[in-house]
């Protein structure tokens, strides 16, 4: 099975999408950057009760807000991107990975059944797919390549 | 108080050559370790790396800090010494199947016992890998291998029953391919106070290779392996459907989630009694998924605290000891040389002769030729070169915050190589440094030199590095970007993950990918 297939019959929903942050809506820009900061995620997903109405990526800080203090105390409403494009759970993983090829998205919120966030598709999680599947290709390599030994040594 | 230097990774790589065989779980283990140890916040010298005999007991080497490839077994013998000699160390025991259940089954069971403040890690790939093949304690019965060629006849070793039996105050299980779950197995074992047995599930990919498949294939692991979390009910299955409770008779069985509620399936408790963790220990594959996680986390009395305790009594109750007047105080003798006694047998005369070790086993090496599995070429020897890669955006690292900032913006990229006079690379700016350091807490850029917000410890790879090599550092360490740099340290360009995860998209498929 290739692994173009192999994608195919994926699920948006089996990748690992737990890479975000969730902001309320009326949350100042730099509450939000803190919080992404200190959780270390690289997107916050903003939402109002609970629903998805945008969202706030390290780009946008890069964009709009490091070099602008004017922004800080804006809520994050004013610089966010409103009603982003979305996946199902249950969507094609390769159809999830074109769309964000295809738009050059780094992040896509995953929505489940009843329209609520439960992830963000990124690169990473499909980079840690495709590691998973090959891991002795990818995870069992020495720390630097130069340090690899081309033979099996034995005793 | 000392200045706090911020490790890296990168410090805990020694220069030693990695002997492992290529595609040897080990690597991925080793890369876990060298991640984890940055995050403990425990200086660099308070580490040290003690193993016995084995593949595995290589590791010391691979890792810069202190370390003792010590004798066959005993690894827990000279870490339970060391650790009363310098109870603030953070010992590692590393050891194997072999080494750990079999040469050294004795001393693992008492440093348990004993609870002496270390973390042992037992990788497991059930087999004798070093000396080429035999079968160890941990093979399942039945098991063909040169030294039992009609297969085994006995029962194997579950190490995780064996140290739960020895009363281990913390026991754990991970698998070398589940490598974010080994990270976080490794800091809970070394944040633990005493004895923490981490059992990790390591492939042998020429001696056993795939002893471990169903745990570690995508397309089954799930189904496969139940994942402990604390207070959580245990849960598994893709679709997380299925369920373990307790039957009747104090055993496990599976259920499916259509039919039970959530309620009535069994709830996990680290500090539960230890037949809990037994319990769990016990369960198999194929009958049951196999957990992984955190069986038991117990607090009990540490052994070196209480030896240190005693000295410490003894010393205020008797004064301080005078090792000459012990040396005089009763029953001396003495020893005359051999020599002298007029027999002088001379040390080594009836071993055989120096000789190189394979030659006594021809033949029984290695069935393939060459170095690698012709299984995975394409990743192991397409180059990043391959992939074309364009020239990242570069400035002198000289340049101001804004400037540095202006520059990202003005080119719509998140990555920034900053070079010295001499074009060398430097340090990098990327959005990740200016979430982590700028935004928000810097006001006036201008007046800020972009050098002191910069990531200056840079993993680089060059041209000929493989494809493989730049996802494990992707997967691994979540680097979204690697500059490529030639043999001066000049970089030539930049691997993004969006380029990484295009060129498996459409030029790999899994028929020459494994």
């Amino acid at each position: 099975m290739s692994l173009e297939q192999d994608l195919q019959l994926e699920q948006v929903q089996h990748l690992d999408l737990k890479n975000f942050t969730t902001v309320e809506i009326g949350t100042s820009v730099k509450k939000t950057v803190e919080k992404m900061r200190v959780e270390n995620r690289h997107c916050a997903i903003i939402v109002d009760e609970g629903e998805l109405v945008g969202i706030f990526t390290d780009r946008d800080i890069l964009r709009k807000v490091v070099d602008a203090r004017e922004t800080w105390d804006l809520p994050i409403d004013d610089l966010m991107t409103s009603t982003p494009l979305t996946v199902q759970a249950k969507d094609r993983a390769d159809m999830a990975l074109a769309l964000m090829d295809f738009k050059h998205f780094r992040n896509v919120p995953v929505l489940d059944d009843e329209g609520k966030v439960i992830g963000n598709l990124t690169h990473q999680a499909i980079i840690k797919y495709l590691s998973d599947r090959f891991p002795e290709s990818v995870y069992n390599l020495p720390p630097n390549p130069e340090q690899a030994t081309r033979q099996r040594i034995g005793a | 108080m000392s200045e706090t230097i911020e490790l890296t990774r990168k410090d805990f790589v020694s220069d030693q050559t990695v002997r492992w065989c290529p595609g040897c779980g080990d690597y991925a283990i080793l890369a876990q370790m060298q991640k984890v140890l940055p995050e403990l916040g425990i200086p660099r010298e308070k580490f040290v790396f003690i193993s016995g005999i084995g593949c595995s007991s290589r590791f010391p080497y691979y890792m810069n800090t202190y370390g003792i490839h010590s004798i066959h077994g005993r690894a827990p013998t000279l870490a339970t010494g060391l650790k009363i000699a310098n109870p603030n160390l953070s010992v590692w025991v590393i050891t194997g199947d072999g080494d750990g259940l079999s040469i050294g089954g004795n001393h693992l069971l008492h440093v348990v016992r004993r609870n002496v403040d270390l973390n042992i890690i037992l990788f497991n790939n059930r087999i004798y890998g070093l000396t080429k093949g035999q079968y160890s304690p941990t093979s399942l019965r039945g098991t063909k291998t040169k030294s039992s060629p009609l297969g085994t006849v006995e029962h194997s070793f579950n190490p995780t029953s064996v140290v739960i039996g020895a009363e281990a105050t913390f026991v754990a299980r991970t698998v070398d391919s589940h490598v974010q779950h080994m990270a976080e197995i490794f800091k809970r074992a070394a944040e633990h106070k005493g004895t923490s047995f981490v059992e990790v599930y390591q492939n042998c990919v020429i001696f056993n290779d795939g002893t471990w498949s169903y745990a570690t294939d995508r397309n089954t692991k799930d189904e496969n392996i139940l994942m402990l979390e604390d207070g959580k009910p245990m849960i598994f299955g893709k679709d997380k459907d299925k369920g373990i409770r307790l039957s009747g008779y104090l055993e496990p069985e599976i259920v499916s989630l259509a039919n039970v509620a959530e309620a009535d399936l069994l709830y996990h408790n680290e500090r539960a009694p230890s037949s809990l963790a037994y319990m769990l220990s016990r369960m198999r594959q194929p009958d049951f998924p196999e957990p992984i996680g955190v069986f038991r986390a117990v607090e009990e009395p540490i052994y070196e605290v209480g030896v240190m305790r005693q000295i410490d009594e003894a010393i205020k109750r008797r004064g301080k000891g005078d090792l000459r007047k012990l040396y005089h105080a009763a029953d001396t003798w003495e020893v005359f040389p051999d020599a002298e006694r007029g027999n002088g047998h001379q040390a080594g005369e009836d071993s055989p002769p120096p000789g190189e070790f394979d030659e006594a086993y021809p033949g029984v090496v290695f069935h393939e030729e060459g170095g690698l599995t012709p299984a995975k070429p394409s990743l192991l020897t397409d180059t990043l070169a391959d992939l074309d890669p364009p020239p990242p955006l570069t400035a002198p690292v000289t340049i101001s915050l804004a400037e540095a900032v202006a520059r990202l913006k003005k080119s719509n990229v998140g990555f920034m190589a900053l070079l010295d006079n001499n074009d060398k690379l430097v340090g990098v700016f990327t959005d990740g440094d200016v979430l982590a350091k700028v935004a928000c807490q810097v006001e006036h850029l201008a007046e800020e030199k972009v050098k002191d917000y910069m990531t200056a410890s840079v993993t680089t790879l060059t041209g000929q590095a493989t494809i493989a090599q730049a996802l494990h550092l992707m997967a691994l360490h979540n680097f979204r970007h690697i500059p490529i740099v030639d043999s001066a340290g000049r970089v030539e360009s930049v691997i993004s993950f969006r380029s990484v995860v295009r060129y498996l998209g459409q030029n790999f498929s899994a028929g020459n990918g494994r």
